[in-house]
């Protein structure tokens, strides 16, 4: 493991060097704040750091609150040495961040004792971060805040056919795209396009029922799967979502601080299941998406739905 | 030499290496080779009369005497350093004194220590 020492006074410097280095630390040696502070910020910084109180230039305690005010970087276990006797106060040290202070001479015995600590808080560290990242990674929800993920839609679209084979419910499967997407990431850079997807994500979200899923199949792409949706209703739900989400302007804040009103519309395609139609995911997208496309090619801002209603479709029972 | 008379403490100084005599010996040569400056350094504070380098330079002495547990030299640096904190200089040229015949003591001790080994 890697440690950071910055001791200014050289005996004491090569005191620790060799007694750490002896129990398998890999040392990187700083002679005052500064040359710490560079090491710390530098390229694979130690998560580990010894640091003198007093040293030239920038001392102990102010290279520690320097690095408990960064983001951004794993934990760094911070112990600080200080002088027996001195006015060196622990108490401000703790305040600065230091997670522990060790008075000088070292006892090796105690410093190692202490770096079993340590290690012990680094691991707990390491697994917490590990933990969010796995939590991130399997979370339900995708990129757009309330939105599930690809995986997920689908999973729901999958559950909602199984229902359907099952016991004949109608299941209503829209595809919609916002229209010439590429040109918002494009002007107005991904803060801008996010912005976007998460109004267009609560717009859409806003115009349906609690037991219709949505989620995001790509950038801009969304995915609906409309539960027990009727034959017929399938085309009207989708022109509501299309004219809420189109309504008025969205208004969105630019990495700049600047303010702007970004105008969409969005395309979308329809499919009605049935208990007797073809209810292969596979095909059932395939459609869906030709019918979205078909709506682009027809010129945008407008609905699409294949999967002709049958004489017996009930009437509209959708409501926002 | 008896214990009592040793400037400095060999048993807790090699304790505070983990026993490796080795390293103390580097140690007593780098002490031997940096002591006169940072005597200098005090030296030439205390004769400008600039208590901010007093403080300071007091301070890498007494670290730097500690490593060898020299109990006396180090008690001295410390009330140098101490004058130097509080601006008060009135006692340092006495307490200057009394550490340069420590320090030679220490060093004696050292170097003895360090051929020896």
């Amino acid at each position: 493991m890697k440690v950071l020492l910055a001791e200014d006074e050289a005996i004491a410097r090569l005191k620790m060097e060799k007694i750490l280095t002896k129990w398998g630390y890999e040392v990187v040696s700083a002679k005052d704040g500064p040359a710490a502070w560079a090491i710390l910020r530098g390229p694979d910084p130690p998560s580990l750091a010894i640091l003198d109180w007093m040293m030239p230039k920038l001392d102990g305690v102010a290279v520690s609150r320097i690095v408990r005010k960064r983001t951004g970087y794993p934990y760094t276990y911070l112990i600080m040495l200080t002088a027996r006797g001195g006015h060196e106060d622990a108490f401000l040290a703790i305040e600065a961040g230091v997670d522990d202070y060790l008075v000088k001479p070292v006892d090796p015995e105690h410093l190692r004792s202490r770096l079993n600590i340590a290690h012990r808080v680094l691991d707990l560290h390491e697994q917490l971060s590990n933990t969010r990242e796995q939590m991130r990674a399997s979370s339900a929800e995708g990129p757009i805040p309330g939105l599930l993920n690809r995986e997920s839609i689908l999973a729901a679209l999958e559950r909602e056919l199984l229902r359907t084979r099952r016991g004949g419910t109608p299941v209503g499967v829209l595809m919609a795209e916002l229209d010439r997407f590429r040109n918002v990431s494009e002007t107005h850079g991904r803060t801008g396009a996010s912005a976007v997807l998460a109004e267009v994500g609560r717009r859409l979200r806003s115009a349906l029922r609690a037991t219709d899923s949505l989620g995001c199949l790509g950038d801009g792409e969304f995915l609906i799967v409309a539960a027990e949706c009727h034959p017929g209703q399938a085309a009207p739900l989708a022109e509501r979502l299309r004219l809420r989400v189109s309504a008025e302007p969205i208004c969105v804040t630019l990495q700049d601080g600047e303010t702007e009103e970004i105008s969409v519309t969005m395309s979308l395609g329809t499919f009605d299941v049935q208990r007797d139609a073809d209810t292969d995911s596979a095909i059932l997208l395939s459609e869906v998406q030709k019918a979205m496309q078909q709506a682009k090619r027809d010129g945008f801002d407008r609905v699409c739905a294949v999967g002709a209603p049958s004489k017996d479709a009930v009437p509209l029972l959708v409501t926002a | 030499m008896t214990a009592a008379q040793a400037s400095w403490d060999l048993d807790a100084a090699l304790q505070s290496v983990d026993g490796d005599r080795e390293l103390l010996v580097e140690m007593a040569e780098l002490f031997l080779q940096d002591s006169g400056q940072l005597l200098a350094e005090i030296g030439q504070a205390i004769q400008t009369g600039d208590a901010a380098a007093l403080h300071r330079s007091a301070h890498t002495l007494k670290g730097s005497v500690s490593n060898f547990v020299a109990r006396e030299a180090r008690e001295t640096a410390l009330q140098l350093e101490m004058m130097g904190r509080s601006g008060d200089l009135t006692g340092a040229p006495a307490r200057f004194n009394a550490l340069i015949t420590e320090m030679q003591r220490v060093e004696t001790d050292l170097s003895e220590f360090a051929r020896a080994t």
